[in-house]
Order: C-alpha cells, then sequence, then structure tokens
C-alpha cells in the first residue's frame, strides 16, 4: 500500500470513529443538561420543557456531534503517529509522510516505500470498532433509550409514584359521567372533539411566542378564575361582566365558603329530619326556624335563596322536602366548582412560577383587593358593558335557573345526565339576563383564553375559551340534542395531545363544572317538578 | 546533507549486518558492556568522541583495543600524565639533515595520527596538553608550527578518566567535556561477568584472534548512510524540546530541573541526541529514526552536558535523575 492510500484510508477510519464518538458524547450531554434540568424542574427553579424539545434537542447534539466528527480536520502527523505506536512500525509511517509533504529526495524514501509495502500496515488493524467503540455504542444506545423512557414513560411512572399529586388526586376525584358517546354531542362540540384528533403543527412554533404577553395572559386568565370562584360562591352580582368584577380577597371568599358550607350541612340536617320522622308536625316550627336562619345566612341575591324560599313557602312536606333537595344540591355544586376552580388557580400560579415570572408580575398574582361596589364602565343599551352584549349569568348566580326557563334536562336511563339547548356548560347557563336563550358561547371565556403559547391548535383554544355551543345548530327550539362527557375520554385526548398538566387541569376543570352544571341542572328540573 | 546520495537498500542491510557481525565479534573478547560498546560504535559512526569514564580495571583500554582491530584500523594510545607536552601527542618538527648535510625540519607526527586514539585517563595532563587533543578532535587536524597536518578520517578519540583518585589531575573543563560525543560509564561487572573474564584472560588470549569485519572504507560508507538517515520533524521538534527542558529557565522545565541544573545542554547535545539517534537505528537495522532511538541515547548525549548546581551535589541528586524527569514530561506529539 501507498503511503498516500494509508493516509487517505486512515483519515476516513479517523473521521468515522470521531463522528461516532463525538455524537455519544454530545449525547451523554444533552443527557446530562435534560437530566440537571429535570432536577431544576423538580426544584421549581425552571419551567416545564415539552418533551418532544428535549427529544429533539439530543437528536440535534447526535447530528452536530457527527458532522462535527466528520468534518473536522485530522491531525495526520499525529493520527499516523499514533499507528506507528499502536503497529510497532518504528516510526517509519510518520518519517515517510513527513518526507513526502517536505518533497525531500532523500535516498531512503523507496527503501521506506518498500517497507511499508512490506509490512502490510492496515489501519482498521488500529483505528476499528473494537471493544472499547462497542462499548461507546451500547453507551450511545443505553443514553437513548433511557432518555425515551425518562420523556415518555417518566411522567406517568412519576404519577403512579405518587409524586405528582395534583394528578393524582385528579384521578381520584369522584366524576358523575363515566362514559361518553361522541354521536351525542351537538354538532359543534362534536367537530372540537374531532379537531382534538388531528395533528398539531403549530404545538412547537407557538411555544417560543413572547415570554411577557404569556405573562400577562396567565395574569388575566387567573384573575378570570377568581371572579369565576367569586360568582360561585355568590361573592358578586351575577349580572356583572367578568371584566368590571373585581375579585374579592381570599380571606372574603374563605368565610363565604365556610357560611355556605354552614348553610349546606343546616340544610342536610334538615333533610335528615324530614327523612326520620315525615309528617312529623312538631318539627314543622323547628325546620321553618331553621330555613329562616339559612335564609340570614345567605346573602340577599345569593342563588340559592329562591330554592330555600320555595322549601318555606311549600304546601306539603314532599315538595318542601324536593325543594330542600334542591337546594342542598346547588349549594354542594358550588362549592365543588369552588374547589374546582382554586385547583385552577393553583395550577396557573405553578405555571407563572414555573414561566419566569418576575417580581412585579407575581405581585399581580396576589389576590386582589376586595370587591370594588360597582363596574363604572359605560353600558351599552343593555345596560352591559360593551363587550359583554351577549353575556350570561354565571354558574352560580343563575344556577337552578337554566332548566326552569328552557331547559327540559331530566336523568337519562343510565343516570347520565343530558344538557338541553341554553345549557352553559362551565361557570353559567346560556340565558341573557332576560333568560332568553343565548345563541352564542357563554363569553366569559372569551377572554379567559388561554395563552397563545399554551396552545396546541385552535380546535383546543376555541374549545377551551369558548365553551360547548349553547346550542345545536340542527336542533329546534325545546329539543337541545343531549349529549354525554366523559373524563376518562377528555383525559385520554389530553394526554394524546401532550398538554401540560397545568393546561389539562383547566381542561379538567371546564368539565367538572359541566358536570356540576348538570346536577344544577337536575336538581332543578326536581324543584320544578315538586312544583 | 547526501541528499543525492544513491543508496541501495540491499547495501544498506548489508552494512547493518557487518556491524552485527562486528558486535558478536567484540563479544567474543569484551564481557558484558553492551551499552558502551554500542555508544562507541555510535560515535564512530557520528564522527564522534567518547569519554570513557570506569575506575581501572573494567577494560577501557581493551575495549579500544579490539574496536580497532575489529574495524581495522590504527590504533594508538596516549598514557596521560602530568608531564605529558603537547607535542608528545601532536608531533613535532624535528631537525633532518639530508645527505648533503643541509639541515631541514622534518615533522614526526605524534601518537594523535591514528584512526582510533585511547588517551588513557586524560585528566592527568595538564590543560595545555588536554587542549591540544580537544584541539585536534574537533578539529580533526592538528597545527604544528604554521603548518596544519590534518587527521586521517575516520578519527576518533576515546578517552578516558578515573573517578577516584582526583589528587593531582586536572579535571576536564565543561567547555571541554561538551566536546565528547558521549560520555559512558563503565559499570562492574557481575559475577557471572567476573567469572567470565578471568576464564578469558587466564586462557589463551582472544584479542589476536579477532578479525577485521569492516574495512576503513566501509565505515566511512557507514557514516554516510547514517547521516542520511531519515529523521521526521516531529521527531526532531522533540530532541530540541529534550534539550530545552533541561534549562531551568524554561517555563515548562520539571521541577527537578528547576531545583538541580545549573546549566542545561547545549546545542551540540540537540546535535549529538539526533546524530546518535540516528546511528543507533542505523544498528538496529531500521530505515529511519525511531522515537525509541530518540530516548535510549538520550542519556548517553546529555549526561556530561547538563550540569548540577551546587545544592544538588549536596542532596546528592544524580543528572540521570534529571535527565529521567525531563523525559518523563515531554510527550512527542
Amino acid at each position: 500500500m501507498r503511503i498516500e492510500d494509508l493516509i487517505r484510508q486512515t483519515r476516513k477510519r479517523v473521521r468515522l470513529l470521531r463522528a461516532f464518538r463525538w455524537s455519544s458524547w454530545a449525547v451523554l450531554a444533552g443527557l446530562a443538561f435534560i437530566f440537571i434540568y429535570a432536577a431544576l424542574h423538580v426544584l421549581g427553579l425552571v419551567g416545564r420543557v415539552p418533551g418532544a424539545r428535549l427529544v429533539w434537542l439530543n437528536a440535534l447534539a447526535l447530528l452536530v456531534g457527527g458532522l462535527a466528527g466528520a468534518l473536522f480536520p485530522v491531525n495526520t502527523l499525529r493520527t499516523l503517529f499514533r499507528l506507528d505506536t499502536k503497529l510497532q512500525t518504528g516510526e517509519l509511517l510518520l518519517t515517510l509522510y513527513d518526507l513526502k509533504r517536505r518533497n525531500s529526495s532523500s535516498a531512503f524514501v523507496p527503501v521506506l516505500e518498500r517497507r511499508l509495502v512490506r509490512l502490510k500496515v492496515r489501519p482498521e488493524t488500529v483505528f476499528h470498532l473494537n471493544a472499547g467503540d462497542t462499548k461507546r455504542g451500547f453507551g450511545l444506545a443505553a443514553a437513548l433509550g433511557l432518555t425515551l423512557i425518562t420523556l415518555w414513560f417518566g411522567p406517568a411512572l412519576l404519577q403512579r409514584a405518587g409524586w405528582d399529586q395534583r394528578a393524582v388526586a385528579a384521578e381520584d376525584t369522584p366524576l358523575a359521567a363515566e362514559t361518553f358517546d361522541p354521536a351525542t354531542l351537538p354538532p359543534e362540540l362534536r367537530d372540537a372533539f374531532e379537531r382534538l384528533d388531528r395533528p398539531l403543527p403549530q404545538l412547537e412554533d407557538n411555544v417560543d411566542s413572547d415570554q411577557a404577553q404569556q405573562n400577562q395572559r396567565l395574569i388575566e386568565l387567573l384573575q378570570q378564575v377568581d371572579r369565576a370562584r367569586d360568582r360561585a360562591l355568590g361573592l358578586s352580582n351575577a349580572s356583572q361582566t367578568i371584566e368590571g368584577d373585581p375579585p374579592a380577597d381570599e380571606k372574603q371568599r374563605q368565610q363565604q365558603r365556610q357560611q355556605l358550607q354552614r348553610v349546606q350541612q343546616q340544610l342536610q340536617n334538615l333533610l335528615n329530619q324530614m327523612q326520620a320522622a315525615p309528617g312529623d308536625e312538631q318539627g314543622r316550627r323547628q325546620k321553618t326556624k331553621a330555613l329562616e336562619q339559612a335564609l340570614q345566612a345567605l346573602d340577599k341575591n345569593d342563588p340559592t335563596r329562591q330554592s330555600i324560599e320555595s322549601a318555606l313557602n311549600a304546601k306539603d312536606p314532599g315538595s318542601q322536602q324536593r325543594s330542600l333537595e334542591g337546594a342542598q344540591q346547588q349549594l354542594q355544586n358550588r362549592l365543588r366548582s369552588d374547589d374546582a376552580l382554586q385547583a385552577a388557580r393553583n395550577e396557573l400560579e405553578g405555571k407563572a412560577k414555573d414561566g419566569g415570572f418576575t417580581p412585579e408580575d407575581l405581585s399581580q398574582l396576589k389576590p386582589s383587593a376586595p370587591n370594588k361596589p360597582q363596574d363604572t364602565r359605560p353600558q351599552n343599551a343593555q345596560g352591559s358593558p360593551p363587550e359583554d352584549s351577549n353575556a350570561a349569568p354565571d354558574a352560580s348566580s343563575s344556577a337552578g335557573q337554566a332548566s326552569d326557563k328552557d331547559g327540559q334536562e331530566a336523568p337519562t336511563a343510565n343516570g347520565e345526565r343530558g344538557l338541553n339547548k341554553g345549557d352553559e356548560p362551565g361557570l353559567g347557563s346560556a340565558t341573557d339576563r332576560n333568560g332568553l336563550p343565548n345563541q352564542d358561547y357563554n363569553p366569559q371565556y372569551k377572554d379567559a383564553r388561554i395563552p397563545q403559547a399554551l396552545v396546541p391548535s385552535e380546535a383546543i383554544d376555541e374549545w377551551l375559551s369558548r365553551g360547548v355551543p349553547a346550542e345545536s345548530a340542527s336542533a329546534q327550539p325545546g329539543q337541545g340534542a343531549q349529549y354525554r362527557l366523559s373524563y376518562d375520554r377528555v383525559q385520554s385526548l389530553l394526554e394524546r395531545r401532550e398538554l401540560s398538566p397545568g393546561l389539562q387541569d383547566v381542561v379538567r376543570t371546564y368539565f367538572l363544572r359541566i358536570i356540576g352544571q348538570l346536577n344544577e341542572t337536575a336538581a332543578n328540573s326536581a324543584t320544578q317538578e315538586a312544583k | 546533507m547526501t541528499e543525492g546520495l544513491t543508496i541501495s537498500e540491499g547495501r544498506v542491510q548489508q552494512t547493518q549486518e557487518q556491524f552485527v557481525r562486528l558486535q558478536d565479534e567484540l563479544a567474543r573478547v569484551i564481557v558484558g558492556h553492551h551499552e558502551v560498546i554500542e555508544g562507541t560504535l555510535i560515535a564512530l559512526l557520528c564522527g564522534g568522541n567518547v569519554l570513557l569514564e570506569g575506575v581501572p580495571g573494567l577494560g577501557k583500554t581493551l575495549i579500544v583495543r579490539c574496536l580497532s582491530r575489529t574495524l581495522g584500523l590504527n590504533f594508538s594510545r596516549i598514557q596521560f600524565t602530568p608531564d605529558l607536552m603537547p607535542a608528545d601527542i601532536v608531533g613535532t618538527n624535528l631537525v633532518m639533515e639530508d645527505e648533503s648535510g643541509r639541515r631541514y625540519f622534518e615533522f614526526s607526527p605524534g601518537p594523535i595520527f591514528a584512526h582510533l586514539v585511547l588517551a588513557d585517563e586524560i585528566n592527568r595532563a595538564t590543560p595545555k596538553t588536554q587542549a591540544a587533543l580537544l584541539e585536534a578532535m574537533q578539529e580533526q587536524a592538528v597545527t604544528v608550527g604554521k603548518k596544519t597536518y590534518p587527521l586521517e578520517a575516520p578519527f576518533a578519540v576515546l578517552a578516558t578518566q578515573n573517578p577516584i583518585e582526583m589528587e593531582g589531575t586536572y579535571p576536564l573543563p565543561e567547555a571541554q567535556v561538551d566536546r565528547f560525543f558521549f560520555k559512558l560509564y563503565l559499570r562492574s561487572p557481575s559475577v557471572e561477568q567476573l567469572e567470565q573474564i578471568i576464564r578469558r584472560n587466564t586462557s589463551a588470549n582472544e584479542l589476536h584472534a579477532l578479525q577485521p569485519q569492516l574495512s576503513q572504507g566501509e565505515l566511512l560508507e557507514a557514516r554516510e548512510f547514517v547521516e542520511a538517515f531519515p529523521i521526521a520533524d516531529p521527531l526532531c521538534t522533540y530532541a530540541a524540546q529534550l534539550i530545552q527542558h533541561t534549562h531551568p529557565s524554561c517555563p515548562s522545565a520539571p521541577e527537578p530541573v528547576k531545583h538541580y541544573v545549573a546549566y542545561g545542554a547545549s546545542p551540540r547535545a540537540g546535535i549529538s541526541l539526533v546524530a546518535g539517534a540516528k546511528a543507533r537505528a542505523f544498528l538496529h537495522g531500521a530505515s529511519n529514526v525511531r522515537l525509541e532511538d530518540l530516548r535510549a541515547v538520550y542519556g548517553l548525549a546529555l549526561n556530561h552536558r547538563v550540569l548540577l548546581n551546587f545544592k544538588a551535589q549536596s542532596e546528592g541528586v544524580e543528572v540521570e535523575r534529571v535527565l529521567e524527569s525531563v523525559l518523563s514530561q515531554v510527550k512527542a506529539l
């Protein structure tokens, strides 16, 4: 073999091995970065990065390492010296290459060339995928496998191990509806579900949106949740828009919550007494007194008052019991809604923390000042702010009203609840303040739009922000399409979309509120029937 | 350099084999001292001179005698004493008278006019006499009066020095020691070697049975081969770095050098190192200088050229240890 051929072969092999080695180092470095990042994330120092990004990061590291290894110049002298040392050729290759490089006319060049031919040097005997390189290959494969396992199965394993308490708690939450039949959905909701099944190409593109804008949106979203809680607890005027309703502070909410819990317990005791001793005239006065106390405990605008008053004015014990059950159910639903919203708020706060909020941003996340008396913005012809012309009362304020006015909701044969037209899933019923069926979605959600950076597609964005259509396009008045909801189905769809746990919670909350609304509607229907 | 030299690979190999036979022939008489013999041959192939140091009776003179025989070269011996004069070495002009009675000067060459000169106990002569010898070593010529007489090639001085009995001696100045290609130390033989020495010297003397293995011309040809021997640039760089790192002023010099060395090796040491490596590679049948040749010759070429300071002497630090630290630190390529 000529020295030129030998050098060419040697360089080729060196580049190949170096590409292999460098790429493995790069992947290992990428893995180390991932693990460090994950540790920092667990410690709450950095935000969450999508798993796909980390996989791409490692793939990029592999590519860059490999390319750099293959394209980086080879130090021929050093390589030949290594070859000489390994093959014990006494620096023959180095000397011959050096003489050739210098165009030396040394009489020993032919002598050295003949020696080289006799030696039959084969660079692959030195630069080959021997045990060491194979180990590197195994290491690389193992590292890659570990990465994939970590990224794909890690979260699930963490959840199973109980590390993600929120996820575990969410799984343990009892749900009223366990089955889901997409065919039973209204067309628009069905479309939204179908869009969820489509790929989400813009997921990665949107993540790099402006952080400040994202932060601002998160803050707005938090305020929306606070206002929704206020409505659920009856702390705000239901006729006010969600923007014009300054959120209460947390202390007020807790006090109100305790008050509602006391009333609920009071009603529950009454119901127990009625079931234990039906037709007890002696206890009738006590019941009346207890109901009056409950009414006093509630605010004059509290939505549950109506049911309690119905119970108070009921002629017969049966209708009184049904009214009480309805009132008790309403309170229970309002408290559950508050629970779910509080969980959503916690998640959003965690997200804000992970998202690198500045101290100024975080200061805005603190509970807002107590309720301001009234929204001072100009009102439109209907008496609401311009952007709220389609506004509907929130769930708490109008709970029980939707079915009173528009809904024909009734429990289905298998115990699942149906929603009638005009029932607004989420925070409120789809009726305007005049009690008429709303033809659009709940505008509360329009402003509670999830930040663009976190929303994978318009489908989810629309679905989350606009809510379930109040009335299906094909439905005739009074014949609202019924549908059933399944938490598992939604959960599986969300997981397939690789949504972050925070976003999943938002969606989960949304559905919990739908279920709460179903229950409320059912209770109201029962009340109506009783009447 | 002999860039235009036409070298037959077969001829090179043949000469290399002759040197192998030469060493075998020497081994018939000389017991042990392989390093000394090889070092002497290397110096001869490089046209250098050798300083042999050892206690009396180790065979210094015998080595030189045997070499001259096996190489087919003239040999002369000069026993250095304090009263030895330069003229006793280089020769002198004698007043001669021709047949007609006319007187004229005729140069009578001294014992320096030989191929191999054994300067026995060189440190016993006065510096003036030593200088006369050293001039011949350096210039390969002697000047008597106004006339310069070249010394016939190959010419080499093999000087001996006794490390004991230093009274009444004139240790060679460092500048003159530097002119010796190698300084070789003769070690005391082992029991087995001693037994062999006794047996050989109490029976038939093999010295006279030694046969020349190389002619004068073949030795000179071998010198040309060695001179043309190829060495890669990175190895030359390595040799230079080795020399550089013996200087305490070198920033990357090892700690022993910084602490114990007064003066580092001279450029002549670098020349000796590379030339010696070439000769060693030739003797070992190689076609180019190898890293191992440089490392093998490194100690021989530098041990008399690196001067230790008083601290080293007071702490008993030997130059070999300092050189070893340099060899450990400096890496090729």
